[in-house]
């Protein structure tokens, strides 16, 4: 039982923005993509989920192809992608918002409903609001109680961190490290490395649409500390000249 | 969010046109002075080949289009917005080109609304095209001027707001433009010279105009409004200049036509000849002025090959009476498979010249 | 005064009936970002159905409308619009031009273009006396049917989990793809929606003018894109309104002019169209909260 993306390619045009990327995720492991701007982290969530198709290559999800499946299948299939930015649907509720997500899936809905938004105290108290008039925080945790609505075995999570205050980011990667315990295999792109690293088991770096071979926590947190972080993926994956590295956390 | 960004989507054939290097050799991303001799070839060609056909007058009225066509695609392809009202600057220079020069005696009875400095001028022809042009410049300044922050659909709908203004004003206004009837004697000119002359010169001056300074700014708007922005107002000057100048280019070419036809109507300037000139746009491709050239001629020839649809024909026993429109429908059917299968059109923003001497790479430089 | 009055009655009944056209586009507008240009020839469809239909009973003609309507518009939508879902909007444009423009010439070439006088909804163009005005039936049943299709429209919208669907794929379509929802089942209704309320259009329609011609359809349509582009783009009520605006002022104008100026009625209403555009690009009833919605 994995998520399998074997040698996948995404073309836009004549450009080629993702290159030969493999990656594994096993369901209860949390699998981080970290990378530069325009690296090409959203075209590899966004190829899984569905909603580009890839030039070649293969996304594989316990057994079942996900490769030519649209985005409504793919999400019926167990594989759930929170997108980058803001999507809640702005002129609908919180309740609104939940219950189109559970619309897509047999079972009795409000039990879904409820058991997807159990971690998230502060959206049970709101679910009449509009969904424009939540926080920043409270917004990418109703993105990711949607998404976990249909049960999904793998979750991906595009940039949650992005636009959110330091404090509300460790809320939010503690959901998803308590995701993972309780079995969901979660792949998160990220741009802030070190808090990135620190809930993972394992990280990949993706430059320039190569994504790199993945490398335990271990050896990710000890070559933070050692200021070496993308040298020791360099060579034909990454260019590490173009980035900056990342700092030790608890450091400055 | 888009999965795609707005001018690109994911394809599976990334590495197709580097195969076609011969091709690769005749094609350019840009128009490069070489392509306005070979479009000017191909637009000769394509008039002598209509004529050897019989369609002579057919052949004439393809490079008055050519000429609309190459005004709407000084808009359109440089700013990306799609116009629908330019057809109005045709209107423009037709009706401006008409009251100038038709002769006083009839507009002394059938216009009676003119005021006498306008009623008694009779200007030759000619000159009365430069008028119409003219005419097209300084509408399209104005108009340009009150709407060159739009973009979008509103831009869109704007141009075609206009076109309704021009409409109404050109039917109701009995007195002055002769309504919805006929309005007789309208001078004639050899369309044939005249119109070959006029479509080389647009041709060279469109690829002028295309490689200019004003065009890459109208462009720069386009592929991304929010950088645009950034870089502040220069970017609307690009926008008003492309407009000014298809107004002007479009003005002649309803000058022409009114011309070309031996009268005037409303009508001529409508939904029709808008939903005409898109055609040949589209199936061309609305990026390129090769687009445009070769689809205008492309598309000219089309329409009157396919003339027995509409008027009968009579072939190896099998006898067809022809319904009128069918040609059209079968015109709007091919826009529609170009429009899915193809979008960019034939040539999908490229542009013909002369073979490079040097490399064979696309995009090489060797201006 | 009684005039006022019945310019008033006249203002509102062809408000509503733009209103209605306006909502027909805008459904998909909403789904799509697509102007559906051949919405007018939607319409006409409906109205030649009647025609063909001339012989048989009322229901049968206003179900055979209502057919024609809602067939034509998803078959277009299937074969026109869906391979270009993709496409920039330009092109989507062009293609409903070309939709609109085929449609046209192929009424042309089947039933030719001398007017087919049309007996549906005859019956309505009587005059009733309500009081100091004198309304045809048919201002009143256009009346009605707006207040009708609106109200059934929001319940659809906020009650079903279908329209809660519709709603968020108008406001975001991909991030309602990944939770599910259904492209293209989404985008079908609309079209349904938007046949259905075409045939009610050509009912209505064709109970005032009488006659039907391959290009009646082309001003109602036209007045229906600027009425959704000057209400304002993306939302149902808004462009309803910029319909009823259109349509109230048109005929306003038609009272207020001097009788010279009559003809010039459409330059005047269309040049205030435009400076509505410059002065409000992005609609008159779309506020900067709505805006920030959607952005």
């Amino acid at each position: 039982m994995t998520l399998t993306v074997s040698d996948l390619e995404v073309h836009y045009g004549r450009r080629r923005a993702l290159e030969g990327a493999n990656v594994r995720i096993n369901p209860g492991e949390v699998v981080s993509i970290v990378g530069p701007n325009g690296a090409g982290k959203s075209t590899l969530l966004n190829c899984i989920a569905g909603l580009v198709p890839a030039s070649s290559g293969a996304v594989v999800a316990d057994d079942v192809e996900l490769t030519a499946m649209s985005a409504e299948r793919v999400v019926r299939a167990g594989v759930a992608l929170v997108p980058e930015g803001k999507h809640v649907f702005a002129s609908l509720s919180v309740a609104e918002n939940m219950r189109l997500a559970a619309a897509a899936f047999r079972g009795h809905a409000p039990d879904a409903i409820r058991h997807a938004t159990a971690r998230f105290p502060k959206l049970q108290d709101r679910q009449s609001q509009r969904a424009s008039s939540l926080s920043g925080g409270e917004q990418q945790q109703l993105m990711i109680a949607r998404a976990l609505v249909g049960s999904p075995k793998y979750l991906l999570l595009d940039e949650p961190s992005m636009g959110l205050a330091p404090q509300v980011v460790q809320e939010v990667f503690a959901i998803l490290r308590a995701l993972a315990q309780a079995g969901v295999g979660v792949l998160l792109v990220e741009q802030f490395v070190t808090q990135a690293v620190a809930v993972s088991d394992r990280v990949h770096v993706l430059a320039r649409g190569r994504v790199g071979d993945s490398m335990t926590k271990a050896e990710a947190e000890q070559a933070i500390d050692a200021g070496s972080f993308f040298e020791a993926y360099s060579g034909r994956t990454v260019q590490p000249a173009d980035m900056a590295q990342p700092r030790p956390m608890g450091g400055s | 969010m888009n999965a795609a960004t707005a001018t690109q989507t994911p394809t599976r054939e990334p590495e197709r046109l580097r195969r076609q290097s011969k091709l690769a050799k005749l094609l350019d991303t840009g128009p490069h002075w070489s392509t306005a001799l070979v479009l000017t070839v191909v637009a000769l060609a394509a008039y002598g080949l209509l004529g050897l056909m019989g369609f002579g007058r057919d052949a004439n009225e393809a490079l008055i289009m050519l000429v609309a066509v190459l005004g709407l695609y000084g808009y359109s392809g440089t700013t990306g917005i799609a116009s629908f009202g330019h057809v109005g600057y045709m209107a423009v220079g037709g009706y401006v080109a008409m009251l100038v020069s038709l002769p006083s005696y009839v507009k002394s009875y059938r216009l009676t609304g003119l005021p006498g400095w306008l009623s008694t001028m009779e200007l030759n022809p000619y000159l009365a095209l430069l008028v119409a042009f003219a005419a097209g410049v300084v509408a399209a300044a104005i108009f340009g001027l009150l709407v060159w922050r739009l973009s979008g659909l509103a831009a869109g709908i704007s141009t075609l707001a206009f076109l309704l203004v021009i409409y109404s004003v050109t039917s109701g206004w009995e007195d002055v433009t002769g309504g919805r009837g006929a309005v007789p004697g309208v001078p004639s000119i050899s369309a044939g010279p005249t119109a070959m002359v006029l479509a080389v010169a647009a041709i060279w001056v469109t690829t002028l105009f295309a490689r200019s300074r004003a065009a890459r700014l109208a462009h720069a708007a386009r592929e991304d409004e929010a950088a645009a922005h950034a870089i502040g107002a220069r970017v609307y000057v690009g926008r008003w200049i492309a407009m000014v100048y298809s107004g002007g280019l479009m003005a002649l070419a309803g000058a022409l036509y009114v011309y070309f036809v031996g009268s005037i109507s409303p009508d001529f300037f409508y939904i029709s000849m808008m939903f005409t000139l898109l055609t040949y746009l589209v199936v061309g491709g609305m990026t390129s002025i090769t687009g445009a050239v070769v689809g205008t001629m492309l598309v000219q020839l089309l329409r009157e090959v396919l003339d027995p649809l509409d008027n009968g024909f009579h072939v190896v026993g099998v006898t067809f009476d022809g319904r009128p429109g069918l040609r059209f429908v079968v015109l709007g059917l091919l826009t529609l498979v170009v429009l899915t299968r193809r979008p960019g059109g034939v040539f999908n923003g490229f542009e013909l010249r002369l073979p490079r001497r040097k490399s064979s790479q696309i995009g090489a430089d060797d201006d | 005064m009684d005039r006022t009055l019945q310019a008033i009655a006249d203002a509102i009944s062809s408000g509503s009936l733009y209103a209605l056209i306006a909502m027909g586009i805008a459904l998909i507008f909403g789904v799509m970002r697509l102007v559906n240009m051949a919405y007018g020839e939607t319409v006409v469809a409906t109205i030649y159905v009647a025609y063909f239909l001339r012989d048989q009973s009322p229901v049968v003609v206003i179900v055979g409308m209502l057919l024609a309507g809602i067939v034509l518009s998803v078959v277009i939508e299937r074969l026109a619009f869906r391979p270009l879902r993709n496409a920039s909007p330009t092109t989507m444009l062009i293609a409903a031009f070309a939709v609109s423009f085929t449609l046209q010439n192929a009424a042309l070439a089947t039933v030719g273009a001398s007017p087919r006088s049309v007996s549906a909804g005859s019956s309505l163009a009587e005059v009733r006396h309500l009081g100091p005005v004198d309304v045809p039936a048919y201002s009143i049943v256009t009346v009605v049917a707006v207040i009708v299709i609106v109200v059934a429209l929001r319940a659809f919208l906020v009650k079903s989990t279908l329209g809660i669907g519709m709603r968020a794929a108008s406001e975001d379509f991909d991030a309602a793809r990944l939770l599910g929802v259904r492209a293209n089942s989404v985008i079908r209704i609309a079209f349904v929606f938007s046949g259905a309320i075409a045939a009610v259009v050509g009912y209505l329609l064709v109970s005032a003018t009488g006659v039907v011609t391959p290009t009646s359809g082309t001003t109602p349509a036209l007045l229906g894109f600027i009425a959704v582009v000057i209400g304002g783009m993306g939302s149902l009520p808004a462009a309803a309104g910029g319909g009823f605006l259109l349509g109230a002022v048109t005929q306003i104008l038609q009272y207020v002019l001097p009788t010279d100026a009559l003809v010039f009625r459409d330059a005047i209403l269309f040049s205030g169209v435009l400076l509505l555009l410059i002065w409000r690009p992005q609609g008159l009833f779309i506020n900067s909260k709505t805006i920030q919605e959607r952005a």
